[in-house]
């Protein structure tokens, strides 16, 4: 078919299908009409007279109920009211009949500069009235009684504040802080907050009853960049899930063998002692709060045996540091 | 002779101390700085003096 001008845009009235029950006489309908009129309703092709029905929100209600059958009543809608718009006045008008010499008149709020006055139906000069206050208009000289004094104001708004309906164009400066709940997040969404994982490049000696900081040489990652000198320094406040495993050397026999976690160069979780020929790892797991700023964390070893040598190998992970953060401040 | 040597051998009955934690704390910050006295609130042994773990 051919058009003058652009082509026309065509689409199906919305329709909603309901089975008939026989005793039932309310149905739920997908959108709410305006009013029965705003609907066509029809009964096993029986079209219905609007009294036969009503309608409150997206309630049907039938007068009777219509008779048992698969997909028998169909409502069509001829139109969907608007929604998600916010209807605001463009243009106030306000009427008032003057008394004898009247000539300030109170009128609903106004912005400056945005109002007009009519005086027996002739609009009036900017030099016959004074509308400086934004809720009162002033006229030159008084109004005879019974003249018909006609103000109509205009709503001055802009759209520069406006959200633009561009997608990928709205950022979460919008968002009020703490707005986003769990239930609005996608399933298998993980936060993104630091995490690292490093190990001991070589061997280190330790010394006998000393808590000694490990070294720990070799990142294997450090998403936020926040390990360094074998200490992790995360830069988000929170919880982090800190974890160690320290081996104290391959088949050898260490006494007393102990890992801790040190929080700003002092104890924070103290590890468990291993037992006495137990040597080959000894995990550290704790829990610890970092304010995100100037709080570090680093792992210590204890031995009780003289001349222990920590196991390290930059190729594998033997003696180990991880962290990442579980909940944010 | 590491620091610990030298408190033992100042005050040999803490051969059976254990100084992984209590009163006694050494430490070694892997600085360069060597083992050092992190903590000591021994009840009734006073600190050793700089002199005596220099002897």
């Amino acid at each position: 078919m051919s058009y003058i001008g652009n082509a026309p845009i065509s689409a199906a009235f919305l329709t909603d299908t309901f089975s008939g029950t026989g005793s039932q006489t309310a149905f739920t309908m997908t959108v709410a009409p305006a009013n029965t009129s705003s609907i066509i309703v029809a009964v096993t092709g029986v079209l219905q007279d609007p009294s036969t029905y009503s309608v409150s929100g997206t309630t049907l209600t039938f007068s009777a109920a219509p008779p048992s059958g698969t997909s028998n009543i169909s409502v069509r809608y001829l139109g969907i009211p608007a929604s998600g718009v916010t209807t605001t006045a463009y243009r106030t008008v306000t009427e008032f009949t003057a008394t004898s010499g009247q000539t300030s008149f109170s009128v609903p709020s106004y912005t400056v500069g945005y109002i007009d006055v009519y005086r027996n139906g002739v609009m009036l000069g900017t030099a016959d009235f004074t509308a400086t206050t934004g809720t009162t208009v002033v006229l030159a000289s008084g109004a005879t009684t019974g003249d018909l004094i006609r103000t109509e104001s205009f709503y001055v708004s802009s759209v520069l504040n406006a959200i633009p309906a561009t997608a990928g164009s709205v950022s979460s400066t919008y968002l009020v802080d703490a707005s986003v709940t769990q239930a609005k997040l996608s399933t298998n969404v993980a936060g993104n907050g630091p995490a690292f994982s490093a190990c001991a490049s070589g061997s280190q000696a330790l010394t006998q009853s000393t808590w000694n900081k490990v070294n720990f040489g070799t990142e294997i990652f450090d998403t936020n960049n926040n390990f360094a000198s074998s200490r992790f320094t995360p830069t988000v406040a929170g919880y982090y899930q800190i974890s160690s495993n320290i081996n104290f050397g391959s088949g050898a026999s260490v006494t007393d063998s102990r890992v801790s976690l040190y929080k700003n160069g002092s104890v924070y979780v103290s590890g468990t002692a291993i037992g006495a020929t137990n040597s080959n790892g000894t995990p550290f797991t704790g829990l610890a709060y970092a304010n995100g700023s100037t709080d570090y964390f680093e792992i210590y070893a204890y031995t009780g045996t003289a001349s222990t040598t920590l196991y390290g190998d930059a190729g594998g992970p033997y003696t180990t540091f991880q962290g990442v953060l579980v909940r944010s401040a | 002779m590491s620091l610990y040597e030298k408190i033992i051998a100042i005050y040999p009955e803490l051969q059976n101390h254990n100084f992984a934690f209590g009163t006694i704390l050494l430490q070694n910050d892997s600085d360069g700085k060597g083992d050092y006295i992190s903590k000591w609130e021994h009840p009734t042994l006073p600190r050793p003096t700089e002199e005596q773990l220099n002897d």
